[in-house]
């Protein structure tokens, strides 16, 4: 039963993949899957639930099943594109096996294997997870709905103490509360699988800006960062929010550059599922619109693209506000809309991040990484805007996110342990980010084309 | 970004990099140049050089240190060296007594049991070897390990509707017998019995 769920998650996956962009590498497509499968799976859960129909594997799985069936007769009327993505491509053979790509290969092969190793030995045991992710993923499970969920509704649980995971968008706890329905022991599979779909997913996006050999590289340096790889065999929210998160920009980045139509939707799709995991997403999406809304006044002065990106983005998030408005699940705001200032509370988040920043014991090599080929490629910025709108989208992404966490009103922890021990694992989604600029600079590029250049120098041609 | 629609769209895209192939002399290849391919010199020198390089970058650096050591290779180590332990046994070694404890107490109730736990203080202030951690007066936490039992403590006494339906009290540290309604004779220090008999 789970490995049927299972499959048809990713079919589910693919068929929506495919629906949105025939241009994209197997790598990417592997990547994908399985996110976009569970992402469009947890949703359709919540619309069920909604219209009173419960939550149990059939009905799921026969769910999926009909948008499996709506998808292929999407992609049927596009075959003749997808014959074309299907046929084979003449990419020709490298002359000498560039040994340098083969053992960062190996190299993120043997984290892989040690990481999910790690994941699935234990079940469930992180905080966060036990009081909230996991256990209403095993409510939703044991009883078959979201808004009579007795946590949320039963007098044992009082709204502000107990049900703060509530206001949560459900992409986590309704994954494991799937797994939960097909039998699975544990729902740890559900991160061993996000964790391999982000180092496809990773790889194939960038290898569209970097040499393979430097895109092997910064796969690998991504998931070696101490604190993420870390967090990504435990059941929280954050590392499944740093693969929506950050996939998404960088497909929003590979529109720009690009200049492929299909990478904006899937862009679009994916910070639908950021912001569906996560609240904080809304600050990816802010980055996203801002850049698109600047193209669209100086550029394209055509606004019907940016109305449209903007509605999806926010949909999900809407969506789930309503879902808890009807339903009477709402607990008290958190968020002070007003603007203010507090002086103590800038200071105390400048301070925090700043350790953050300086540290290498959490994010290792990312940031002096980052801030090195950031000033190599100075004059490149300067004179030919040599990814400019990716160094805008990382600074507008972490200012609307430093924001949020300035805007929130800390009633049930302090800011001070927010910034210790929660603001580094909201780092997560951009430590992708950077290292996707640093093999996407100019310069490190450079650098490696001319080490390709010299392994293959001898009796060589490009493909024409 | 500052430029106007014209001018981006007169701007090149950067072209994808071509993979190079080997010229025809190259494919009509011999025992001797597929040696070559394989073992080319110059891509194990760069193999050879930049992985030295960026193994001594990495190991000199405390966290990665720490991921390799600790995150990747202990763990594998230790997995690898238990790899036939139930997912009980993996839980008890990973959550300690607390897992023992409330795994005791779930095989020992029905589903539909009420469990009162003492007051908080009762079971953040236990004294001697064997006892819970914090975690246990969470009472998110306690029910992750007891669902769908329910779960509530005696702090509540005044607050939760449920209070008077308790089937079950949960004995922490030797607490909790004050609200059993029959004498236990034999009382341990943790356990869990039935309110009424």
């Amino acid at each position: 039963m789970l490995i049927t769920g299972l499959i048809i998650t990713n079919l589910l996956g693919l068929g929506i993949v495919l629906s949105i962009s025939q241009q994209l590498k197997w790598t990417e497509i592997l990547g994908l899957m399985f996110p976009a499968g569970i992402g469009v799976q947890t949703f359709m859960m919540v619309c069920l639930d909604f219209v009173g129909i419960p939550l149990t594997a059939t009905t799921v799985i026969i769910g999926s099943i009909l948008l499996i069936g709506a998808l292929s007769a999407c992609l049927y009327h596009r075959r003749n594109r997808l014959k074309e993505w299907i046929a084979p491509k003449k990419t020709g053979s490298y002359p000498k096996i560039n040994w340098l790509w083969v053992l960062s290969l190996v190299a993120i092969t043997i984290v892989c294997v040690m990481n999910i190793a790690k994941t699935m030995y234990y079940s469930t045991f992180d905080t966060d997870s036990v009081r909230g992710f996991n256990l209403i993923g095993m409510a939703v499970a044991h009883e078959g709905t979201i808004k009579n969920l007795s946590l949320y509704t039963g007098a044992n649980f009082q709204p502000m103490t107990h049900n703060l995971y509530m206001t949560y968008t459900p992409l986590a706890q309704l994954g494991y509360a799937y797994l939960y329905m097909l039998g699975a022991e544990t729902s740890k599979i559900f991160n061993a699988l996000i964790f391999i779909s982000f180092i496809f997913s990773f790889y194939g996006v960038t290898s569209r800006f970097a040499t393979r050999t430097l895109t092997a590289l910064t796969t690998f340096f991504v998931i070696i960062t101490p604190e993420m790889l870390g967090f990504s065999s435990m059941s929280g929210t954050n590392f499944t929010h740093a693969l929506y998160a950050s996939l998404a920009i960088l497909y929003f980045i590979a529109w720009y550059y690009k200049k492929n139509p299909s990478f904006l939707w899937l862009a679009a799709a994916l910070l639908m599922l950021n912001n569906w995991t996560r609240n904080e997403g809304l600050a990816f999406i802010g980055a996203a619109v801002c850049v698109l809304c600047w193209e669209s006044i100086t550029v394209t002065k055509q606004y019907k693209k940016l109305i449209l990106f903007t509605a999806l983005c926010l949909f999900p998030f809407i969506f789930w506000q309503i879902f808890l408005k009807v339903n009477h699940l709402e607990i008290a705001q958190l968020i002070i809309f007003k603007p203010y200032w507090d002086s103590e509370k800038a200071s105390l988040i400048g301070r925090e991040m700043w350790i953050l920043f300086k540290s290498s014991t959490f994010y290792g090599f990312t940031f002096i990484a980052f801030l090195l080929v950031l000033l190599s490629n100075v004059w490149h910025i300067f004179k030919k805007s040599d990814h400019l709108v990716t160094i805008i989208l990382i600074l507008l992404s972490w200012l609307f996110y430093t924001i949020m966490v300035y805007q929130i009103d800390y009633v049930w922890d302090s800011l001070d342990n927010v910034m210790k021990y929660s603001y580094k694992r909201f780092m997560f989604s951009f430590v992708p980010l950077l290292w996707f600029y640093v093999a996407a600079g100019k310069n490190i590029n450079l650098i490696f084309e001319k080490i390709d250049d010299f392994i293959w120098s001898s009796k060589k041609k490009k493909v024409k | 970004m500052k430029k106007n629609g014209q001018q981006r769209k007169s701007k090149p895209v950067k072209k994808e990099k071509q993979p190079v192939v080997s010229d025809n002399k190259q494919k009509q290849s011999s025992a001797s140049s597929w040696w070559s391919k394989a073992f080319g010199l110059r891509s194990m020198a760069v193999a050879i050089v930049l992985g030295l390089l960026l193994y001594q970058g990495v190991s000199t650096s405390a966290s990665y240190q720490w991921v390799w050591n600790n995150l990747l290779k202990g763990n594998w180590t230790y997995i690898w060296a238990n790899r036939k332990a139930s997912l009980e046994e993996r839980n008890q070694r990973k959550l300690g007594f607390d897992y023992i404890y409330l795994s005791h107490i779930k095989k020992n109730t029905p589903e539909d049991a009420i469990i009162l736990f003492p007051l908080r203080t009762h079971i953040t202030e236990q004294k001697g070897d064997q006892k819970l951690s914090n975690n246990v007066i969470s009472k998110n936490w306690a029910t992750h390990f007891l669902y769908p039992r329910t779960v509530l403590y005696k702090d509540e006494k005044d607050t939760n509707p449920l209070y008077g339906k308790v089937t079950h009290i949960a004995i922490v540290a030797g607490h909790g017998y004050e609200d059993v309604e029959y004498d236990v004779q034999q009382k341990y220090a943790f356990t869990v019995i039935p309110k009424t008999r």
